[in-house]
């Protein structure tokens, strides 16, 4: 029979004091990556509800059978570029947030475009021809190329090109060119219908939501940032 | 584990070691349970959801709604790769895909068998509702590699004998979804089984007779699928045929009262050439005379310049109507578009052809084949009675008590075909054994009820069971036309086959653009995204109107990290 040593440690100490390092451990990691991630994916999860169901909002006020009614529209067109300073400003954005029930403590950008495709199927690799389509009209359309790649849009006949914006219609209206197709092959026009609510900040989380539908025969694009 | 020591004298003896390997296992226990917790515990999973999945699907069924309803969609979708390039830049934070599926391609390559290019008048560009297909051709080797080809057109003269070896590289070049179009006569000499297998022929020379009638061929199918559900006979009444117009001589034309700058011309159509002018009774060429006649004189009968058509209007002629679709600039063309009603000529085969069960006629001759010199709607009867006939266990209700008998009727190899009735529950029955393998289960053998039409060879027969279930009577119905165009779709890809066609008349040129745009493959994806990995897609079915009905479902996906 051997003689107990003074020095001799009990096993449940070492496993009890192996357990209770275990249990700081987790506690700390929890803190530090586990929570943080939970309250992200959260936060997250709730910018992409609210904004998707913002976006059902304006659809569900605006949209009728995927057109765009006109009348519903105008109610959000008083709402332009967000100044602070401006009292009729922050009256039309909180009408705007009022009707897509946004809360006060989250902010919303809404724009809504009128997309113009003008397909140029015709030509060389200098000009190409062709039409767009606008109020069930159809004008001529030319792209051109003064670089490496088609990048100028003219919409009377040639007489001037640009690579900014061009009028199209009886009465003209102006059309911004969202898109040159390097090839030459079609070019996009956007018409910004309204431009609603402060700028998006950069560094905070944000959700985008695009939707489509129909406005006066051409597509149209909302796209709304929610944060 | 507690009150265990690492050492000590309590653990001698064998009742001690027993009681230590338990305090083990319950270490080990516990080792394990902690290791679980702890491991699930540090790695909990995420919550998931399905957001990009469906806002971009949602967002993406939006867009094909909006493009399709808008008064751009004729022009955007009249060439997807334009759309998808179009698409793709309003989609910037994800990659398009469009696979076009059901309509032709942009372009179409045509492989020539066995290498008869520049012999025949091929067409180039064929345009249907907007959109043009450019047909390429190269002549082809089946003893080199023929992937790169969509149709294979095989020609003659000389006819094409097709072997073991060429008919096993076909067979594989129709599974990868491609198409063979036939036009060779078809005689006993390159008639074969291969041409069974691939072309859906079956050689009834020796079993038919054909019943003359008339010299008209019609088109007609019976197929059409989801994918493509066009028919031949579809694409044939959306190409347009193109007359080149020119200044009348004069004589022999007379041209002077239908109107101020007559110009003439011809649309060449196998059943005979029509004679037509045009002028101008507005600012520009707006009206289309025919020559009733062929005397080249516009005012004799009156008729000829009285009636007067333009655009969308149809006018007769020796192939069925057509209609106007456009003058062309200074008079230069006409353009006409075939109506249902329209018929071609010359679509004969020396050898009498039928399709089998895996093909279908497409074009059938106003002429029928008969096995019988019977006149339609006369009978003939049978009796049955009790004695047993052929293999009674592949009647429908074996258990069920059989009547039987023999069809004497006709000569071989359709004589002496077994009959059998069925009565259940005071329903009656009947099968046939057509195929005379005294079994009654195969394709087209029953079981009839009264009125159904039973077909035996070319003829078809309207059956009436008598309630006692002894005779039937057998009503000749009709007759099947005899087959001008054979279509098949086995191994995945697409078949056609016809007899020699004249290659200098518009209507046959047609019919046979036809044919490769119906065989040519059309699922065509218009562009790939590489990256990406998640796929969501959106299925449109876009129904252009214009020069025929034309279907298509645009595949949109698209493809995100």
């Amino acid at each position: 029979m051997k003689n107990k040593l003074k020095a001799q440690i009990k096993f449940d100490f070492i496993l009890g004091f192996f357990l209770f390092l275990l249990a700081v451990s987790y506690i700390s990691y929890s803190s530090l990556q586990l929570f943080p991630k939970y309250a992200a994916q959260s936060s997250d999860n709730d910018l992409k509800l609210e904004s998707w169901r913002a976006s059902e909002e304006f659809m569900r006020f605006s949209e009728k059978n995927g057109v765009i009614d006109e009348s519903s529209l105008n109610l959000f067109r008083p709402c332009v570029r967000y100044n602070y300073n401006d009292a009729g400003s922050r009256a039309a954005y909180a009408n705007v947030t009022n009707r897509l029930n946004i809360s006060d403590l989250s902010s919303v950008h809404l724009t809504f475009d009128m997309l113009l495709f003008g397909i140029t199927n015709t030509g060389n690799n200098i000009r190409r021809d062709g039409n767009v389509i606008f109020l069930k009209n159809q004008y001529p359309i030319s792209v051109r190329n003064t670089s490496t790649y088609f990048n100028q849009v003219s919409t009377d006949g040639g007489a001037s090109w640009s690579t900014t914006a061009v009028n199209v219609g009886v009465p003209p209206e102006t059309f911004e060119i969202l898109k040159v197709d390097y090839d030459g092959e079609f070019t996009l026009l956007r018409k910004r219908l309204f431009d609603c609510g402060p700028n998006v900040p950069s560094l905070a989380p944000n959700s985008v939501v695009r939707r489509y539908a129909l406005y006066n025969g051409s597509v149209a694009m909302m796209e709304l940032t929610y944060w | 584990m507690s009150g265990t020591y690492l050492c000590s004298s309590k653990m001698s003896g064998p009742g001690s070691r027993r009681k230590g390997f338990m305090h083990a296992l319950e270490g080990i226990i516990a080792a394990i349970v902690l290791f679980f917790y702890f491991s699930s515990a540090s790695f909990p999973p995420l919550q998931k959801n399905e957001w990009t999945y469906n806002s971009m699907k949602q967002s993406g069924a939006e867009y094909l709604n909006s493009i399709d309803r808008s008064d751009s969609a004729a022009s955007v979708n009249n060439d997807s790769r334009v759309s998808s390039k179009i698409t793709n830049s309003l989609f910037e934070s994800s990659d398009i895909s469009i696979i076009e599926r059901g309509v032709p391609p942009k372009e179409l390559i045509v492989g020539l068998l066995p290498g008869s290019y520049g012999s025949h008048n091929y067409f180039k560009n064929i345009s249907m509702n907007g959109r043009t297909t450019r047909i390429v051709y190269y002549t082809a080797d089946l003893s080199d590699d023929i992937s790169q080809f969509d149709v294979l057109l095989l020609t003659g003269p000389p006819a094409f004998v097709i072997t073991s070896p060429q008919a096993s590289k076909l067979k594989k070049f129709l599974l990868s979804g491609k198409g063979i179009v036939e036009v060779v006569n078809m005689t006993n000499s390159n008639y074969n089984s291969f041409q069974g297998d691939l072309f859906g022929l079956e050689n009834k020379d020796a079993a038919y007779e054909i019943t003359r009638i008339g010299d008209g061929v019609r088109l007609s199918e019976s197929m059409r699928s989801l994918s493509d559900p066009l028919k031949i006979h579809d694409y044939f009444l959306g190409i347009v045929i193109k007359s080149s117009m020119t200044t009348p001589a004069s004589p022999p034309y007379d041209v002077l009262y239908i109107g101020s700058s007559p110009r003439v011309g011809f649309i060449n159509l196998t059943a005979g050439s029509t004679s037509i002018a045009i002028a101008k009774i507005g600012g520009d060429y707006d009206s289309l005379y025919v020559d009733s006649n062929g005397d080249y004189n516009f005012s004799k009968p009156l008729e000829d310049r009285l009636l007067r058509y333009g655009v969308g209007s149809q006018f007769n002629t020796s192939s069925g109507n057509y209609t106007v679709k456009a003058f062309g600039p200074g008079g230069a063309y006409v353009e006409v578009l075939p109506s249902e009603n329209a018929r071609l000529a010359g679509f004969y085969n020396p050898l009498k052809i039928a399709p089998n069960e895996s093909s279908w006629t497409s074009a059938e001759q106003d002429n029928v084949y008969n096995i019988s010199s019977a006149e339609i709607g006369s009978l003939f009867t049978i009796a049955l009675s009790n004695t047993p006939l052929g293999d009674t266990s592949t009647l429908p209700y074996s258990v069920q008590p059989h009547k039987f008998s023999t069809i004497t009727q006709f000569a071989s190899p359709y004589n002496d075909m077994y009959a059998a009735s069925t009565n259940v529950s005071g329903t009656l029955f009947l099968n046939v054994d057509i195929n005379k393998d005294t079994k009654y289960n195969g394709a087209g053998e029953g079981p009839f009820v009264n009125g159904d039409i039973v077909g035996i060879g070319p003829e078809n027969y309207r059956i009436e069971i008598a309630e006692t279930g002894l005779s039937v009577k057998f009503k000749l119905y009709s007759r099947d036309g005899v087959s001008a165009a054979i279509a098949s779709a086995k191994y995945s890809g697409r078949t056609v086959w016809m007899p020699d066609i004249d290659w200098n008349d518009a209507d046959s040129l047609n019919y046979l653009a036809s044919a490769v745009l119906w065989a040519a493959p059309k699922d065509k994806e218009i562009y790939r995204a590489s990256e990406y990995h998640n796929i969501i897609s959106s299925k449109k079915v876009f129904i252009p109107s214009g020069d025929t009905f034309q279907p298509y479902v645009l595949d949109f996906s698209r493809r995100y990290q």
